[in-house]
């Protein structure tokens, strides 16, 4: 038989065209190395597997992907582990009879049975450590912004003190000056510093208030994470969104996106089950390229399958324009990504 | 400003997989959803039952994670690969589903999406080389003739053999020889003058 003869019988064994027989002298042959024939078996899967493109492509659940991952991840951590022990390979040494005779009754009696619920615990212990490392990512927000609160409670009081002090110098001078008239304009000064300070003090409070409410809302079980991953001139960013159902609320954070240019501006997307894209707001980040935002989900909105941020023109637009930099799935309710 | 439209920087397969290989799941989400998409469609195909459909997805993209040395970019692109591995399995299951007399091929509206999954969106994920490599294939596909490219996919798609074929369409095994082979040189053909090889992305 000729390499063009084989080229065809390829074409069909890639197709699953072909008699039983016929497949075994072909992979003979290829085994061969006969470099004719090996292209001739590229191209062959090659074609049908283009063939295969035309299908209209299906879009996998969501639990798909996360529990693909989550194995992974599982599979990573479980690599590192130090409770990981080589094989003991003594303990293969000592043939005997009756040691084989209880291996191939120990197999069929239980390792069957145990393989099928290893399988099943597999797939748990990779659930719940993705669901740990989740639960993980949560903490470690939740303590940044118990930090940041109580760094705030700090300033509350620091100013506080501040206050009580200027109001003592006020006291002493007044006190010091007795019955003598004191300037007009030392007193206006004092006061507008006094009045400044107090608008700190409840300035910080309400940070400190919202700060507290965070972390509350991060606690809460209601809340769904949404990762977001950093792509094309976001590469190397990060971003964050706590969905609180139960408030309807967005509370988005985002790391490391660069400067927006002149005139340009950060904008948020919900981009629906539908892939409506619906501007969610815009924002700027501070000189370390940090971001944070608090956004109410329309309950309208119906499902949410995206999150993504792009630049666009400074007042923002309908429908995105600029590039991605920010993009990540939202998971079913019950479930964070 | 900007030109409009999508801006992302799509690190090619052979980066992704030297990161899977270095044990990076991130670079294996990143090929699942490049091709995630395209690999159920052929196992819905072929299985026509959602479940089992998904099932074979996530064997063949864990094939990947825990094997990525077996996938031998000298003999072809990752799809081919992962195309050529998702059906081998999902033949494989549907052979063991009829053998173990199973429900048969549901209708086709079983393994049509759930109205609850979502559709996620082209942009941002999905591969743009891709989306054009389609419009070609359909072009490729349309020079078939419709009893040639019915006989091809059920010989691809459903893994009956010849004889079975020729049941199902009553037609002659000799005919449907002649139609599958003269099918799939015609549609090599096509491919082969549209392509110049090399990879995906």
């Amino acid at each position: 038989m000729s390499c063009d003869e084989r080229a065809e019988l390829l074409l069909l064994l890639a197709a699953g065209a072909l008699d039983e027989a016929a497949p075994t002298d072909l992979h003979a042959h290829l085994d061969t190395g006969c470099p004719r024939c090996a292209g001739a078996w590229v191209e062959a899967q090659a074609t049908l597997a283009l063939a295969a493109l035309d299908l209209p492509p299906a879009t996998p659940a969501h639990d798909v992907r996360d529990r693909l991952l989550a194995r992974a991840d599982a599979d990573v951590a479980a690599a590192r582990s130090p409770l990981r022990r080589p094989p003991q390979a003594g303990l293969w040494l000592r043939p005997g009879l009756a040691a084989g005779l209880a291996a191939v009754i120990t197999y069929f009696a239980v390792t069957i049975p145990l393989n099928r619920r290893h399988a099943v615990t597999e797939t748990l212990v990779a659930e719940q450590t993705a669901e740990i490392a989740d639960l993980r990512e949560t903490l470690d927000a939740s303590r940044v912004l118990s930090t940041r609160q109580a760094a705030l409670q700090q300033t509350v009081e620091h100013q506080r003190a501040e206050i009580a002090r200027l109001e003592g110098e006020v006291a002493d001078a007044l006190q010091d000056l007795g019955d003598r008239p004191v300037p007009d304009r030392l007193v206006t000064e004092h006061r507008d510093q006094v009045r400044r300070l107090e608008n700190e003090i409840a300035r910080l409070k309400r940070e400190s208030a919202d700060s507290r409410q965070l972390a509350l809302t991060l606690g809460s079980p209601d809340v769904q994470v949404v990762t977001l991953a950093g792509t094309g001139p976001g590469e190397g960013a990060s971003g964050r969104i706590f969905w609180d159902r139960a408030s309807g609320l967005w509370h988005f954070y985002a790391a490391r996106l660069p400067e927006s240019a002149p005139g340009r501006t950060y904008a948020l997307w919900f981009i629906t089950s539908a892939d409506t894209k619906i501007p969610a707001g815009l924002f700027d980040v501070d000189a370390f390229g940090n971001a944070t935002a608090v956004i109410r989900v329309p309950p309208s909105i119906g499902g949410i399958a995206l999150a993504a941020v792009t630049d666009e023109p400074a007042g923002g637009m309908p429908h995105p324009t600029g590039s991605i930099h920010l993009a990540g799935r939202v998971p079913l309710p019950g479930r964070d990504s | 400003m900007q030109p409009g439209g999508v801006g992302r920087a799509d690190p090619p397969d052979r980066d992704l997989l030297r990161a899977v290989a270095a044990r990076d799941s991130y670079a294996l989400g990143r090929l699942f959803d490049r091709y995630g998409s395209a690999v159920l469609a052929l196992c819905l195909r072929i299985l026509r039952n959602r479940q089992d459909a998904e099932e074979i997805l996530v064997d063949v993209f864990w094939e990947l994670w825990e094997r990525p040395e077996r996938f031998d970019a000298s003999r072809g692109n990752l799809i081919t690969y992962l195309v050529t591995l998702a059906r081998s399995r999902a033949i494989d299951r549907l052979r063991s589903r009829k053998r173990a007399r199973e429900q048969p091929i549901v209708g086709d509206d079983a393994w049509a999406e759930p109205a609850a999954a979502p559709r996620a969106a082209a942009w941002p994920l999905e591969n743009a080389l891709l989306v054009e490599q389609r419009d070609h294939i359909r072009r490729a596909l349309a020079v078939l003739q419709p009893d040639q490219r019915r006989a091809i996919e059920l010989a691809f798609y459903s893994g009956l053999s010849h004889s079975e074929i020729a049941s199902e369409l009553a037609q002659p095994l000799g005919t449907v020889k002649s139609r599958i082979r003269s099918g799939l040189i015609q549609l090599r053909d096509s491919l082969r003058i549209g392509y110049g090889g090399g990879e995906t992305a």
